[in-house]
């Protein structure tokens, strides 16, 4: 997915450690092998590869995968949209098959916040993580307990331009998803709605329990240059929604 | 011989393994030039030591300093061998040689200096008998190792490192930061531009306790407890500023020419003379500054030693550094960095995408990988792995290949003589500079 996941846990000895990292992995290779249009061997660059060939079967996995993006898309009133390109109200069709005729499919903005999701569910599915905190990339943070001196996971979002700190959250057992621009890379959010990217400098910071909310949620808001964010909270469950112009 | 060397029997290699990787390293005899001292035990002499057997070893002063060597000693059996002990006040002898069994015991330093069958002398005495007997057994042929600092007053200094220059012998003082490989490393990467121009210095030792030993006997008051009387003690600046001025020094390469600051007995009014607490200002030059202090009624602060760079500080009595403009770590490692100092603190993001150049704060790095130091300043004797025992193990290897240690003596004098000057600032209430017939060649400013 081209980036890096790293995480902290406490309980587990290291054996258990071991064990634990090596589902994790073996969860986001999974993932990977599915989603990453960065692998050109993933089943999605697979259909991206054929999309106009009209109707094509994913993996069960997949279709619901994609049912799931779908669901994000009614709930953000298209803000969201993996289909990039596409004019359907929905590429499901009937069946099991999709139609990508005219867009492909891009799970950025929503493949780290599923391995959030799952990440965090395997982790709590051990009895022995007592905490754990979660970080894909820098910009998708998971948290289990809190930290083991402190009553929460603080952490602090900067303007990635100037260095001054934005705003520090605390997580309790929450989930953080942090979109926008950067330095050097600014263009890299596409408005699914025009197929354009964002032009402008904005920062969003979203939290929700559940990973994947708040990845869509922050991706959402970015499109939405700020203006639906109560609407965004409402629909998308999110604990708090924060936005900045750069 | 009935030491007890099960614990650890072959030479300690630590130390010269790191020398070793040093001289490996790309630039390695660039490295080494920087830490000259280290030449003299290098893997390949430590060799030809072993192969000529142990060096007989005896030891003037078996109190808790005395007894510290004495284990660490017992470690190192095949380039030290412990033949005599010295003290005179028999509780420390008797517990001392309960430890050798072997070795002779004498009440008389002068007597020990008689015997022999010795190559070498570790002097843990009071910090007032150090230039005499130091003086003695280099007069005596003897190989010397002497606990910091080198003497009481500057005269004695003087008389110290004249008879150094003038004999054949190998003298070291127990300045152990030289050989402790987190300092050796951050002394090479400081030097080398990791945190660019050092600007400034800043060190502290904080203990929250007075200093005081149990006696027996009132009479007995000023000999067990010598620290707290200036016939005998120069206080906390021997006892404790030594090693940290001195570290600014090899640092900078240069002497501070003046000092100036504030001394006092605030907290522990129980008849001692030394001061208890001590705030200090020595000035290079070049207008840089170390800022200096110490006192012993409260421990918040433990011990550092921070170097502070234009762009970047290394702290090397915790092993860290860090950098003014971080891009290298974020999120997890740093929260890694945290738990394991057992800080609960805010964690960075790299931001909106995997961009690792975000840094609003400083983040520790290890001066040697995967190591740091938790260091209270509590210990009067030793910390574990400090650098005491490689020293002592530098000075018995050189007693078998009579190869002095570059620069030991030198930097002890500086240090010495620099803490004695900050003491006279405390006194005088003035700003004493470097006296003129204090200057050796080997200080530049």
């Amino acid at each position: 997915m081209g980036t890096k996941l790293e995480f902290i846990m406490t309980g587990p000895s290291e054996e258990e450690s071991e064990r634990i990292w090596a589902k994790l992995l073996s969860e986001a290779q999974a993932l990977e092998s599915l989603l990453s249009r960065f692998d050109g061997s993933s089943e999605v660059s697979a259909l991206n590869s054929i999309s106009q060939a009209g109707e094509v079967f994913p993996s069960h996995e997949l279709l619901e995968i994609i049912a799931d993006a779908e669901e994000y898309r009614m709930l953000t009133s298209g803000l969201f949209d993996v289909t990039l390109g596409t004019s359907k109200p929905s590429i499901v069709l009937s069946g099991r098959g999709v139609d990508l005729r005219g867009g492909s499919l891009d799970f950025g903005g929503y493949a780290k916040g599923l391995l959030c999701r799952r990440a965090k569910a395997l982790l709590s599915g051990e009895p022995a993580v007592e905490s754990a905190y979660l970080d894909f990339g820098g910009s998708s943070i998971s948290t289990i307990g809190t930290h083991p001196f402190g009553d929460c996971w603080k952490v602090s979002v900067c303007d990635p331009f100037s260095g001054r700190m934005l705003k520090e959250v605390e997580l309790r057992a929450s989930s953080l998803s942090v979109s926008g621009s950067q330095p050097h890379y600014e263009g890299h959010i596409k408005d699914p709605r025009t197929g354009r990217f964002i032009e402008g400098r904005c920062l969003v910071i979203c939290e929700a329990l559940d990973p994947l909310d708040a990845e869509v949620g922050s991706t959402a808001a970015v499109v939405s240059g700020g203006e639906k964010l109560e609407f965004l909270q409402k629909n998308l469950h999110l604990s708090q929604v924060s936005f900045f112009n750069l | 011989m009935t030491q007890n060397t099960k614990d650890t029997p072959e030479v300690d290699l630590s130390l010269r393994r790191f020398i070793k990787g040093l001289g490996a390293a790309a630039g390695g005899a660039v490295l080494l030039s920087q830490t000259p001292w280290l030449t003299s035990c290098t893997p390949e002499k430590l060799s030809e030591a072993v192969s000529e057997g142990p060096a007989r070893i005896g030891i003037i002063g078996t109190g808790s300093r005395g007894q510290y060597h004495i284990h660490n000693l017992l470690r190192m059996p095949l380039v030290g061998k412990i033949v005599a002990l010295c003290d005179d006040y028999a509780p420390n002898l008797e517990a001392a040689s309960a430890l050798v069994p072997s070795a002779r015991k004498y009440s008389d330093y002068r007597k020990l200096l008689e015997d022999k069958e010795l190559d070498g002398v570790i002097i843990a005495t009071p910090l007032g008998s150090h230039a005499r007997i130091t003086l003695d057994c280099l007069s005596a042929g003897k190989h010397c190792f002497c606990e910091k600092a080198m003497a009481l007053t500057m005269e004695e200094c003087k008389q110290v490192y004249s008879a150094y220059k003038a004999s054949d012998r190998v003298l070291f003082y127990c300045m152990q930061r030289m050989y402790d490989p987190k300092y050796v490393k951050a002394f090479q990467m400081i030097k080398t531009g990791l945190i660019g121009d050092v600007v400034g210095m800043r060190c502290h030792w904080f203990r929250n306790a007075d200093w005081r030993r149990p006696v027996p006997s009132p009479e007995l008051e000023r000999r067990i407890n010598w620290r707290l009387y200036r016939e005998s003690s120069a206080g906390l600046m021997t006892e404790l500023g030594s090693h940290q001025i001195e570290v600014c020094t090899i640092v900078t390469g240069l002497v501070p020419e003046s000092v100036a600051g504030f001394g006092g007995i605030v907290y522990w009014k129980d008849g001692r003379e030394v001061y208890d607490s001590v705030s200090l200002t020595y000035r290079f030059a070049d207008g840089r500054n170390i800022a200096y202090e110490s006192l012993i009624s409260n421990k918040f602060n433990g011990m550092e030693e921070q170097i502070l760079g234009k762009d970047g500080t290394v702290d090397l009595s915790k092993g860290v550094y860090y950098l003014e403009d971080d891009r290298s770590v974020y999120g997890v490692r740093r929260l890694l960095d945290q738990v394991k100092e057992g800080v609960f603190a805010s964690v960075p993001t790299a931001g909106p995408s995997w961009r690792p150049e975000l840094m609003g704060d400083h983040v520790p790095h290890y001066i040697l990988a995967n190591s740091t130091a938790k260091v209270s300043g509590e210990s009067m004797i030793g910390a574990d792995n400090d650098g005491s025992f490689e020293i002592l193990e530098a000075f018995c290897q050189s007693c078998i290949t009579g190869e002095k240690a570059a620069n030991v003596v030198e930097e002890a004098y500086c240090a010495t003589i620099l803490c004695l000057m900050g003491n006279e600032a405390m006194d005088t209430g003035s700003v004493v500079k470097m006296p003129e017939d204090c200057k050796i060649p080997y200080m530049k400013f």
